[in-house]
């Protein structure tokens, strides 16, 4: 019997090992996101009024699951969505959420197994449809075990074609009077067609609600196929194998001094850093710095036995991640880090002791209360409640990823100070910023070498760049773009809860102008980017527009915002131009396709025609974003967040780019919270403090505040 | 803000309602719901409904959190209006049919009533206390062997990360809707959806596929992949009274017959 399971899990490849057992970590991972992905699609087609669409792609990610992982986690993850999509509408949502459990694990398992469409359709109507079936008669809303919601259903479509047939009736007789007699007769054998059909309904449901599903689940079973095929494609080519990635043992001694010997770390299969060698001794405070993509974080995961196994020496085999007296560590995203859905949850996760919630929050500078969602917190306070999380371990050894990005000067030195202090701990953190102390040891590494050979590439285009003045074409005509008057908004306006967010903002933005409004979290600066591209509506004040404005909003969360799998179709697709060749689109197809030729040079695309959005960096995939948003024929582009995680080289490029844009003819706005950025022309910057928008000192570039044309 | 991620934010006010323990507001509805589900009668239909009016009351909602009625929905609901109006269900004045109209507000009634009662659990209690209060619920199962470690676990992690994703989805839909047609598909509705699908959920699954590798570090790195029991909740009075009350409620609404009795259906 083992025999013949081994022999089928041969078959399957890249599939995990007949495991039995509970979820690893990475299983209980993918199941946990899946099901806050079916919830969250489900909700989405709540507010969109596409219910039974989002309900259709609900079970493509679970069929992405399936395919992926095991059978347990499908359960797992449709259990999870069920129980949650209680709030989302009762009894109804629940159901959709296990229905498409069912039908996602059934595609998933013809994807897995690279079935035909007919074995597809056999294996779904053999175990989708009957729960299909089962959940409309017997669970929601149980027709068959109801009789009195039967007889109520059933009294009311009889009710509606009868009454059908006789507004049928009545419209016939009208005509009939004015002479159009088989008018009248058609329509009253339409009506009477209506009332059979009404009565065949009810005489046969028992039959016809099994036939109807029978029907849906076909062409569910067919879509998934299709669909769940081609999403299963992209992934296997932009990601990876399922991660595999468990809990680790306790450790049975210190997990230092640590070494690595002359190695090339990877991720995914990549190599990623160059050649490192470096030794790490017991109670030494290391600090790492270099620029993006020269694999800060990766060195961090090796260290901590996540990644790169095998490549760092240890005393013993063991990192003891996560235990008492082992390795803690905190990675780069502050929202990820977080993982208990309260304060207080998140601070017992993995820990079964007692402890004093307000003391160990005191001692990274927090004070909230254990019950606070964590979806409240701000960026730094997820940052400290993990570190929190971390030192309650009285880890030996402290990899810290960035893990003060988030925090003001203030806090971020007494978060410093109190690493400082860990004196029996060795720490290696990483850092953008320049705040290494004395007694620190400070590593620098670099790229490997493949990547300098694009620095080379980047400044050979920019040379280019100045040799011709680029065009790109909107319709605008008048030179102001924008004004808002007096601009307010409330979140919930005119609710009691009406949440102010932004008082009296008054802004005007013309024309090759490049505006960076800074501001702190909480302050507004998204729902005002928000409103400055069109999104969102202010509760009072004015907003007046030039004719012809295009605008647009680039997310912080550049990948969400590309769909297509090359760069090419991202392109084409963002800027809405036809490769057919077909010139149906008149003059605005016309300028838009220009629009594409010119932006691509002005985004030194040109290298990446053909490549996989998957394989481009992030800084890579932003322009591609911005590129296609341009071609639009945007006159206003408004950046949110656009400098997260970039190193100084990353800003610069950033920088120099905007500026290019900017001189085509599309001004920019850029919102931050990161006022760490030197653009050579800056043309009005303000801040905003408390939902209230105020100049500041002109640019650091000392550019005057013109508030016109340059 | 019409955003989807607003289903999972309770309104930031006071009232007895809101302080009620998430359970008995779970359980609570379940038990009506399924007392009027399976009674359709005017007579439970007007328990039920004075039931929400007062739950509605209690907790302080004003009635512009109701949500707005989609516009197909609203036509739908107009044209069923016409039918019933004209049909030949006894008794009738005119041309105009009460008994047909009954039936028709019978049906609505019950739809709106079920929905109702659970915007007022959303509006009142937060996801994370939901989360805590299905955690509590599923416990009892670990008598019949099932994982409810597992599971809870599952849900609060899922709790956890619903926000973002809610968010991600919001911004991966504006990225869809906010781009110019296709226009290689232009004049292809079905290949235009199919395309507007297929994009919508690959963007979403890459993105998630990221946020379950990091929270796979995270819980490693926390040395366990269980979620702490949730914190316990000593029921108070009030709960406890109005669990008992709703389900004394629905065995009751089984028991009465309801007036006036159903016509069955020729």
């Amino acid at each position: 019997m083992s025999r013949s399971k081994t022999a089928k899990n041969a078959t399957q490849g890249t599939l995990p090992g007949p495991r039995k057992g509970p979820l690893d970590a990475a299983e209980m991972a993918d199941a946990a996101l899946t099901a806050a992905m079916i919830v969250a699609l489900l909700a989405a087609g709540r507010v969109l009024a596409a219910g039974s669409m989002m309900q259709v792609v609900a079970s493509f990610v679970v069929a992405v699951l399936a395919a992926r992982r095991r059978t347990r986690a499908v359960v797992m993850a449709s259990t999870a969505a069920a129980c949650i999509a209680l709030i989302l509408g009762g009894l109804g949502p629940v159901s959709q959420a296990a229905l498409a459990g069912v039908f996602g694990w059934c595609g998933g398992q013809s994807l897995r197994r690279g079935w035909g469409r007919i074995r597809t359709v056999a294996f779904t109507l053999l175990v989708a449809w009957p729960a299909m079936v089962a959940s409309v008669l017997l669970f929601f809303p149980a027709i068959a075990i109801n009789r009195k919601l039967r007889e109520l259903v059933f009294e009311n479509v009889e009710n509606q074609a009868d009454g059908m047939a006789n507004i049928l009736g009545g419209i016939g007789s009208l005509f009939d009077a004015v002479g159009l007699g088989i008018v009248d007769r058609a329509l009253g054998s339409v009506g009477n067609r209506l009332q059979n059909l009404a009565d065949f309904l009810i005489d046969n449901w028992l039959l016809l609600i099994p036939a109807t599903e029978l029907v849906y689940s076909v062409i569910y079973a067919l879509l998934i196929r299709a669909v769940g095929g081609g999403i299963l494609r992209r992934l296997e080519r932009s990601l990876v194998d399922p991660l595999e990635l468990d809990v680790q043992p306790a450790p049975e001694g210190p997990p230092v001094p640590l070494a690595l010997n002359d190695v090339v770390l990877e991720r995914n299969g990549v190599p990623v850093t160059a050649p490192l060698t470096l030794d790490v001794q017991a109670g030494e405070h290391l600090v790492i710095e270099g620029p993006n993509g020269a694999g800060k974080s990766t060195l961090l995961d090796a260290l901590a036995g996540l990644d790169n196994l095998g490549s760092v020496e240890r005393p013993s085999d063991v990192v003891g991640l996560g235990h008492v007296g082992g390795t803690a560590r905190v990675g780069q995203r502050p929202e990820a880090q977080v993982i208990g859905t309260t304060v207080g949850e998140d601070l017992a996760w993995g820990l079964d002791d007692d402890f004093d919630v307000t003391e160990t929050l005191a001692g990274v500078g927090l004070e909230l209360p254990e019950d606070r969602p964590s979806s409240e917190l701000s960026g730094g306070e997820l940052q400290r409640l993990a570190l929190a999380s971390a030192l309650r371990r009285k880890p030996k050894l402290l990899l810290a990823d960035e893990v003060t990005s988030m925090l003001d000067p203030r806090e971020q030195a007494r978060i410093i100070d109190r690493l400082e202090a860990l004196d029996d701990a060795t720490i290696v953190r990483t850092t953008h910023r320049d705040d290494a102390v004395a007694s620190d040891r400070r590593i620098v590494i670099r790229r490997a070498s493949h990547n300098a050979v694009q620095a080379v590439d980047a400044e050979a285009a920019a040379s280019m760049h100045q040799a011709g003045l680029q065009t790109i074409r909107t319709n605008v005509g008048e030179n102001r773009l924008i004004r808002l008057r007096d601009v307010a908004y409330s979140h919930a306006a005119g609710k009691p809860w009406a949440l102010p967010v932004l008082h009296d903002v008054d802004l005007s933005i013309h024309r090759y102008e490049l505006v960076i409004i800074e501001g702190r979290n909480g302050s507004g600066k998204t729902t005002l980017a928000r409103i400055l591209a069109g999104l969102e509506t202010p509760t009072s004040g004015e907003v007046d527009r030039a004719s012809g404005v295009r605008r647009a909003l680039a997310h912080q969360h550049v990948r969400l915002q590309l769909l297509r799998a090359t760069v090419d179709e991202e392109l084409t697709s963002l800027a809405g131009v036809r490769t057919d060749r077909e010139s149906t689109g008149g003059a605005d197809q016309q300028a838009r396709t220009e629009n594409l030729e010119t932006a691509i040079k002005l985004f030194e695309l040109e290298r990446l025609s053909g490549r996989r959005i998957d394989e481009l960096s992030g800084g890579e995939q932003r322009r591609v974003l911005l590129a296609g948003l341009v071609s639009r024929g945007v006159s206003l582009l408004v950046l949110d967040e656009p400098l997260a995680g970039l190193d100084a080289e990353g800003r610069a490029d950033l920088a120099r780019t905007l500026d290019y844009v900017r001189l085509a003819g599309t001004s920019i706005v850029v919102v931050s919270h990161d006022v760490d950025w030197t653009p050579s022309h800056v043309s009005q910057h303000l801040q905003l403090e408390d939902g209230r928008l105020r100049s500041i000192a002109p640019g650091i570039s000392g550019t005057p505040r013109t508030g016109g044309t340059p | 803000m019409n955003r989807s991620s607003s289903f999972f934010r309770a309104i930031p006010i006071d009232s007895p309602v809101h302080r009620l323990a998430a359970e008995s507001k779970v359980l609570a509805g379940i038990f009506v719901s399924i007392g009027l589900v399976f009674n359709t009668e005017w007579s439970h239909i007007g328990v039920a409904a004075l039931l929400l009016f007062a739950a509605f009351r209690g907790a302080r909602l004003p009635l512009s959190v109701l949500p707005r009625v989609p516009l197909i929905v609203r036509f739908a609901l107009f044209g069923g209006l016409m039918g019933s109006i004209f049909s030949d269900e006894a008794p009738k004045v005119g041309a105009i049919s009460l008994g047909g109209l009954s039936d028709y507000a019978r049906l609505i009634s019950i739809g709106f009533i079920m929905i109702l009662w659970v915007g007022i659990l959303s509006w009142t209690t937060g996801l994370t206390a939901v989360g805590f209060a299905l955690r509590r619920l599923i416990r009892p199962l670990r008598y019949l062997k099932v994982p409810v470690d597992e599971i809870g676990s599952v849900i609060a992690l899922a709790v956890r990360s619903l926000p973002l994703v809610a968010d991600e989805i919001d911004v991966v839909n504006e990225s869809v809707t906010s781009r110019p047609a296709p226009a290689d598909h232009a004049g292809k509705p079905i290949r235009e959806a199919f395309s507007f699908i297929r994009d919508t959920a690959t963007a979403v699954v890459i993105g998630s596929h990221r946020r379950a590798r990091d929270l796979s570090m995270a819980m490693v790195s926390r040395g366990s992949t269980t979620a702490p029991l949730p914190p316990r909740r000593q029921l108070r009075t009030v709960d406890k009274a109005v669990i008992a009350g709703a389900f004394l409620l629905c065995v009751a609404a089984f028991v009465i017959p309801g007036v006036p009795p159903n016509t069955p259906a020729s």
